[in-house]
């Protein structure tokens, strides 16, 4: 499999913090590749220095299988933080800007202004523009070049519900046009919405790698009710054992045994005269995945 | 090359700063040679109208003639440089505060093209100075001059080559100084009074017990001052040095030289934040 990414033992320090520690890292080429961490983790240094403008201490990394350069760079779409652009100058203007950096056509820039919905503001001011507005033309300045890879960082933030919205059909949009993206973020539900493969950053050391999917049904969860939940319990232990019962609120919960059929399960139940009110198979949120991870790092 | 210099031309021409200081510059540029032989005239025209104190003829002072008008022009032009300069310190801070030199270098610019293209634009705003200040001395020169022979036109017009050194120089210290305290407003602040009260103070300190010039040409403004020597005193009989020196090419280039790497080091060797 092609590795669009590998970092081998990155390090970076800012005076007395170890900003990012040893890291290594690969992204395969058409993934989507969610890097968490609660924020100060070291995600936005990482990306810093894999784009050339913070010089790690030490280590190395590859793009495209080559040693790091500009030109490698200008394959790659990206977005560090927040949009920067000139703010005196339109949309167009600084898209040109972006456009000779790149060795893109100017043919491009209506095709992506078209995009993100920008068109008919593109000759006004970038200052003028809401940060909506700023995260769209950011992302279509990011494709401008048509990238291989897309890096973004954060691209929610600060955005209101319709805003992060807009923004997600975007991104789910590139995804599934087979382009690889890395997207850090602190906002869980949004990397287990996109992403395929995500690592956990904290305090500069990989703490974690997996994988979405096989990560999350893993640890796939049943929940049952009735309108007895102590005889559903009892004819629960029966069947599943004790140990993995588990009470809540006004259900009962248990984890999902391997190649579960849910359909004789709720046959047996009816059998033994148990009618269910509440049944549902709940997968594990990434959100308390990470939060056991770090945890389990503390 | 052609796609940098492109870039900054895109920059600048968006730019509210260069609208402003330019357009002041020019007017200045043009205004200054036209003013100058308006006040003469005022001169004249007084002394015509019986006033014998001031007995002045535009032909005592010949500073529009052919072989002086190079070095007087470029001399007085020396003195709306600082104009060039905020344009310069301006468009390289604002990189800085609005952070855009580190989109430009995500997007694919090397550290050592960003250097490059902000000296592209030195060269090729000192470059167009010159020009016009050829073209105007050609123009003044022909209308003024009694003198029109090819090689008296051409005797001394190694000071429009000294007049782009010089703000080449004091650009390239711009772009230095830009790049390490990033702040406009400061580096204004500073540049005014380091060249116009610091620098000329200290030199008059210096040359009174050393009784020589060798070490005040070394200082950074001097460097670039010194280029073009001041004319004026011929026009009383005394003796000016009516040349570019050598030397003082030399140092301008050294300087030019320092403050490039400067600038290349700052940038290469620090995190671009």
């Amino acid at each position: 499999m092609t590795q669009i990414l590998e970092i081998n033992g990155l390090n970076k320090r800012y005076g007395s913090i170890q900003a990012v520690n040893n890291l290594n890292l690969s992204v395969k080429k058409g993934s989507v590749f969610g890097l968490l961490g609660p924020n100060g983790s070291g995600k936005t240094t990482t990306l810093a220095m894999l784009l050339g403008v913070v010089k790690p201490q030490s280590g190395t990394f590859t793009w495209f299988g080559e040693p790091a350069s500009a030109d490698a760079r200008k394959k790659i779409g990206a977005i560090l933080e927040q949009p920067i652009f000139y703010p005196q100058m339109s949309a167009a203007e600084n898209l040109k800007i972006v456009c000779k950096i790149k060795g893109v056509d100017y043919s491009e820039i209506d095709r992506v202004l078209k995009w993100v919905n920008l068109e008919e503001r593109k000759d006004h001011a970038f200052r003028g523009y809401s940060l909506g507005m700023k995260q769209r033309l950011s992302i279509a300045s990011a494709m401008l070049c048509n990238p291989e890879i897309l890096i973004l960082d954060e691209p929610t933030n600060g955005l209101d519900p319709q805003g992060i919205n807009e923004i997600r059909e975007i991104i789910l949009n590139i995804a599934n046009s087979g382009k690889t993206i890395i997207l850090a973020s602190h906002l869980l539900d949004e990397v287990q919405k996109v992403c395929s493969e995500f690592a956990i950053l904290s305090k500069g050391n990989l703490i974690y790698q997996g994988n979405v999917e096989a990560d999350l049904n893993d640890d796939a969860y049943i929940e049952v009710a009735s309108e007895d939940n102590s005889k559903l319990e009892n004819a629960l232990s029966s069947l599943i054992g004790d140990s993995s019962i588990v009470k809540e609120e006004d259900c009962l919960a248990f984890k999902s045994p391997e190649n579960f059929d849910l359909a004789n399960f709720n046959k047996t139940l009816s059998e033994k005269g148990i009618w269910l009110t509440h049944l549902s198979v709940r997968k594990k949120s990434l959100e308390k995945r990470f939060l056991e991870v770090l945890k389990q790092n503390d | 090359m052609i796609k940098l210099l492109n870039i900054e031309w895109i920059k600048i021409r968006n730019s509210k700063s260069f609208k402003v200081l330019g357009l002041i510059w020019l007017i200045a540029f043009i205004a200054i040679p036209v003013g100058f032989n308006s006040l003469i005239e005022w001169f004249e025209n007084m002394g015509l109208e019986g006033s014998q104190l001031l007995p002045i003829k535009p032909t005592d002072f010949p500073v529009f003639d052919f072989l002086d008008i190079w070095q007087n022009l470029a001399y007085i032009y020396k003195y709306i440089t600082i104009l060039l300069c905020f344009v310069i310190i301006v468009n390289v801070s604002n990189e800085f505060n609005y952070k855009t030199v580190r989109q430009n270098i995500i997007d694919g610019m090397s550290k050592q093209g960003f250097v490059f293209s902000k000296f592209l634009l030195i060269i090729a705003s000192s470059f167009i100075a010159s020009i016009l200040l050829a073209i105007l001395g050609f123009i003044v020169g022909t209308a003024f001059s009694p003198k029109s022979e090819v090689a008296v036109v051409f005797q001394n017009f190694n000071f429009v080559f000294a007049y782009f050194l010089h703000l080449v120089l004091h650009l390239s210290y711009c772009l230095f100084f830009a790049v390490l305290l990033k702040r406009s407003g400061i580096l204004i602040a500073l540049l005014i009074v380091y060249s116009y009260i610091i620098e000329p103070t200290i030199t008059q300190i210096v040359s009174i017990p050393l009784n020589s010039g060798w070490l005040t040409k070394f200082f950074p403004m001097n460097a670039s001052w010194n280029l073009i020597p001041r004319p004026i005193e011929k026009y009383f009989l005394m003796e000016v040095q009516d040349f570019v020196a050598w030397n003082d090419v030399l140092i301008a280039l050294l300087y030019i030289f320092i403050s490039l790497s400067g600038t290349y080091l700052l940038i290469t060797k620090r995190d671009i934040k």
